[in-house]
């Protein structure tokens, strides 16, 4: 467990980090991922680690959001899921109609760029030299998918 | 991003990309990509186990009374083993959710301890006496998981399964004889 840590930690954290914006969030969002697994309540299946590890993350940042309702993070909430609602059991449901309108809306070096930061956790360094442009070119282009996504939720 | 205004900045930025320099992007890129301190983390993830809390609850309980009855030495370095070996602990207890939900205590592993010690921990958790009838069952180590929310009948028709070795309570005794015939393949 300890290796899959020292492993993940940092990935996860930028991830979480992107999501919330608030440092001990973000640790505590991650930090309850791995508690859940040292105390068993949780397990994964071999092989599917990583995976499983950050897309805990930004589901357990996206529902923290929602829960906690808190008003300062509420805009990038909506950005990410286009609603306010309480409705835990949507979730899952929305997070699938992101990935839909990823797959479908955004140019495909967007859509690289976006599962390279929230779903494989990279570093603005990394999908720059993954994509030859500069980071702040990273930053214009995950600025203009989450706005897409934002306005394109803010119509249903 | 400690806070409510760099957070609104944050947040602005990602919205607003055209208001900012190009080094005011990268500062909020440098900081949302600075790398954690991951010992420093990986320590206060371990201090909130569960598993790893509920050792040291029963070891504060327990140690005393062991040191007082004069059996202390055996199990303590089981009980308050290494961060290592209790998260190897956590990986391979049996005990998921549904048994633990609501318990006090989390199980405790016996990693190949005598079984006199085990039972010295086990009989005073439950307020009963160990009655060695067959001496050689002193010395049997196991390797075994004990859930101190669990009936003490559950933990002994553990034992029972091994060979050699025939526990049984009577009031408040737990008496322990060797089966005749498989002690000797002990």
């Amino acid at each position: 467990m300890e290796q899959l840590f020292r492993r993940h930690y940092a990935r996860m954290l930028r991830v979480a980090r992107t999501i919330l914006g608030d440092e001990q969030e973000s640790k505590d969002v991650v930090s309850d991922i791995f508690v859940a697994l040292l105390s068993g309540r949780t397990t994964m299946m071999p092989g599917t680690e990583e995976r499983y590890l950050l897309t805990s993350v930004r589901n357990q940042c996206l529902k923290r959001l929602r829960h906690e309702c808190v008003k300062r993070q509420m805009a990038l909430a909506s950005v990410m899921t286009g609603t306010a609602s309480d409705d835990m059991d949507a979730d899952d449901e929305r997070l699938a109609d992101i990935d839909e309108f990823v797959a479908g809306s955004l140019s495909e070096q967007e859509r690289r760029i976006f599962r390279l930061r929230f779903t494989d956790g990279c570093t603005y360094e990394e999908i720059a030299a993954a994509e030859g442009i500069s980071r702040v070119a990273v930053w214009k282009h995950l600025s203009h998918a989450l706005n897409l996504i934002k306005n394109h939720f803010k119509k249903q | 991003m400690q806070t409510n205004d760099n957070h609104q900045l944050f947040l602005d930025m990602q919205e607003h990309p055209e208001n900012y320099t190009d080094s005011e992007l990268e500062a909020m890129m440098d900081e949302l990509d600075r790398e954690p301190d991951v010992d420093k983390e990986w320590k206060r993830i371990r201090a909130r186990s569960p598993l790893l809390t509920s050792l040291r609850r029963i070891a504060a309980v327990l140690i005393p009374v062991l040191i007082a009855s004069g059996i202390a030495w055996a199990i303590i370095p089981q009980v308050i083993s290494n961060d290592e070996s209790n998260e190897r602990d956590a990986e391979t207890a049996t005990v998921r959710q549904a048994d633990t939900e609501g318990a006090d205590v989390s199980p405790v592993r016996f990693n190949d301890v005598r079984l006199d010690s085990i039972l010295g921990v086990v009989a005073t958790h439950y307020g009963k006496a160990v009655e060695f009838r067959s001496s050689a069952t002193r010395g049997m180590k196991f390797f075994t998981t004990w859930k101190p929310d669990r009936p003490l009948t559950d933990f002994i028709e553990g034992l029972n399964m091994f060979d050699g070795l025939q526990l049984t309570i009577q009031h408040d005794t737990i008496f322990v004889d060797a089966v005749a015939g498989k002690e000797d393949g002990e």
